[in-house]
């Protein structure tokens, strides 16, 4: 598959060809589509399989980039070091200076692999994109979590409301009002403290 | 794009803390009081208030789904850890290049990890170059090398029929192993050279992760490959392939998996590595016993650590081998967590030997200096500290001897002339 941004390939990162290897999590596609925008040439989006190195020969990409939690890394470790002796070396990005990149890529959840020689200043913006991106979709899978927690602890908090208003004979505020003190009492999350009275509730009524 | 960028670098760090937060919440939600948080303070205070106390008590342990992580997995479950003032918090790894990664940015403190990797990793072969540490050995013997049913039905059943197919039909062999540097990739060269098949120029190699060799052989043109247990049972169990060697018969009581970290971690935290060590010596204990190893294959086979069927981890892991090919043993060399010890102890021999294989195979250019670069990463001092600890008997040398599936004696007294000694080489 080739794919170029027409309107910026000028810029100079264009001059940089990308493999993207897809294990099948859905965060290549939405990368690729990042550093496509970004003007960055995704000359190729491939699938794990046993045939990687030999994909890497004949598309020849300046880096390879894939999810660092990808079982699949340890298949290019072995194609970084059988090629090694080959005129083509394919290094992993691993130069010293730029650690702190790799760990905020690495942390971020991509792993690079540079194919052959090339400057490490151009690989910084690169990163920069993929980091970005992996961020991004952290932070909304992040948000996303949140907020179902956020629906579950209301809903388990009304459900809370219902038993004390039932059992203690006591008006929907005033329930509202034990339940927030008995949280802020034990330190407690409101939400954690409903889920207490709920299932002692369920005990009871056995 | 750059204010973009800034905004997220603010505002990531607090994500985690929310979540942390939560989980903390949750945690505490189960018990009664807020005393369900103290007791790791207690046990530790209560264990060491003098200068041995742990620098840190949570230690974050990485491994890989193979049977050979039972001893990570049981301190943490059985409480081995707690008696010495830590909590290990295993952390389930997708990947070996992973688990070096995580190391050497210090999101693991230590692992569960391939012997070779380590030497690999400190001397910079294919990739990061980082001192690194090996605290003990984890396991002995139990890897295999499987062949596929293929072969078996052109009736090649042995290593020497096999060199023979490669002779007189050839074409693209292909064996897997599970990392260049690692002790699958050596067991898998060393045992094709003593077949006479050179691994470099004889057949193709690639790298497969452990859970999908299986899968893999399954659907792709695979010949062989060499990985932990319970993926060779598992060919056999899912009748795709059959057991051609055990690792114990290249090497009666190989190396194998150690407990790694950075040398900077242990540096710094010298009392938690000993009492990580510790524990795991406890651990290796309770795994050797014959009448807890049932039960260590159920608590491993879990879906959060190994995730396979309890029968296909037991039977090997109990030392009841059945090869695929009708040949049922009990194996004396089975998969050892401790054998009194002789199992942990870090022997400098044992380091050196993948050392000489890097050579051998052109992973390293030219001899490093053997010894020098094994007292380097083995960390003998601290073991024998960790061994007394846990009460635990230390070898009188740190080397020792073994010969090998080819007749050749390892005794770590020439690496460099052991190492130029081979006929089949890279």
């Amino acid at each position: 598959m080739v794919l170029a941004s027409p309107f910026l390939c000028n810029r100079e990162m264009t001059v940089l060809t990308v493999m993207l290897v897809n294990d099948g999590s859905g965060k290549a596609a939405a990368l690729k589509e990042a550093l496509t925008q970004a003007g960055v040439r995704v000359i190729a989006e491939v699938e794990v399989s046993l045939r990687l190195g030999e994909m890497i020969d004949s598309i020849r990409p300046d880096i390879v980039l894939i999810d660092s939690d990808a079982p699949s890394r340890d298949m290019l470790e072995h194609v970084c070091v059988v090629s090694a002796h080959s005129e083509r070396p394919v290094v992993m990005f691993t130069d010293d200076a730029r650690r702190d990149t790799i760990r905020a890529a690495l942390s971020a959840g991509v792993a690079a692999y540079v194919v052959g020689e090339v400057v490490p200043e151009r690989i910084q913006p690169l990163l920069e994109v993929a980091i970005e991106r992996y961020s991004l979709e952290r932070e909304r899978r992040e948000e996303m979590d949140n907020m179902r927690q956020r629906l579950a602890d209301r809903q388990v908090v009304e459900k809370a409301k219902g038993l004390l208003m039932q059992m203690k004979g006591i008006g929907e505020d005033e329930a509202y009002r034990q339940l927030r003190e008995r949280a802020m009492k034990a330190q407690k999350k409101l939400g954690d403290v409903a889920r207490e009275v709920v299932e002692l509730a369920n005990w009871l009524k056995g | 794009m750059d204010s973009k960028h800034t905004l997220i670098d603010t505002s990531l760090p607090a994500a985690p803390e929310r979540r942390d937060f939560l989980k903390g919440a949750l945690s505490v939600m189960g018990s009664t009081t807020l005393l369900g948080a103290l007791p790791a303070g207690i046990a530790s205070s209560a264990w060491a208030a003098g200068s041995d106390k742990p620098e840190k008590t949570e230690v974050k342990v990485g491994f890989i789904p193979l049977t050979d992580c039972a001893s990570v997995i049981v301190a943490s479950k059985m409480g081995f850890d707690k008696k010495y003032g830590i909590t290990i918090v295993p952390s389930k790894e997708a990947s070996w290049a992973a688990v070096r990664d995580k190391m050497v940015n210090g999101e693991l403190d230590a692992a569960h990890v391939l012997y070779g990797l380590m030497y690999g990793v400190h001397l910079g072969i294919g990739g990061p170059k980082k001192d690194m540490a090996v605290l003990m050995t984890l396991n002995q013997n139990g890897q295999g090398i499987t062949l596929s049913n293929q072969l078996k039905a052109k009736g090649i059943t042995n290593g020497a029929a096999l060199a023979k197919l490669i002779k007189a039909e050839p074409r693209e062999y292909t064996f897997a192993q599970t990392f260049p540097t690692g002790t699958h990739a050596m067991w898998l060269y060393y045992w094709l050279a003593a077949q006479g098949i050179n691994p470099m120029s004889d057949v193709k190699t690639i790298v497969v992760p452990p859970p999908q060799m299986v899968a893999n052989m399954r659907v792709d043109n695979m010949d062989g490959y060499c990985v932990g247990e319970p993926w060779n049972a598992r060919a056999i169990a899912d009748n795709i392939g059959f057991t051609v060697a055990t690792t114990q018969q290249i090497w009666a009581g190989h190396p194998e998996k150690v407990l790694g970290s950075t040398g900077d971690w242990v540096k710094q935290n010298p009392n938690t590595a000993r009492a990580l060590v510790a524990a795991l010596l406890d651990a290796s204990r309770y795994i050797d016993d014959v009448k807890n190893r049932a039960s260590v294959a159920k608590l491993i086979s879990d879906k959060a650590y190994v995730n396979a069927p309890e029968p296909v981890i037991e039977g090997r892991f109990m030392g009841a081998y059945e090869d695929g090919l009708g040949k049922k043993w009990q194996d004396p060399n089975l998969m050892k967590f401790f054998d009194g010890g002789k199992v942990n102890f870090p022997y400098l021999s044992d380091g050196m030997w993948f050392l000489t294989q890097h050579k051998r195979w052109g992973l390293l250019k030219a001899d490093p200096d053997y010894l020098g670069v094994a007292k380097q990463i083995n960390q003998i001092a601290l073991y024998k500290e960790a061994a007394a600890m846990a009460k635990v008997a230390v070898p009188g040398s740190d080397l020792r001897s073994a010969k090998l599936i080819d007749g050749v004696v390892w005794d770590g007294k020439d690496p460099k002339g052991y190492a130029a000694s081979f006929k089949i080489r890279a």
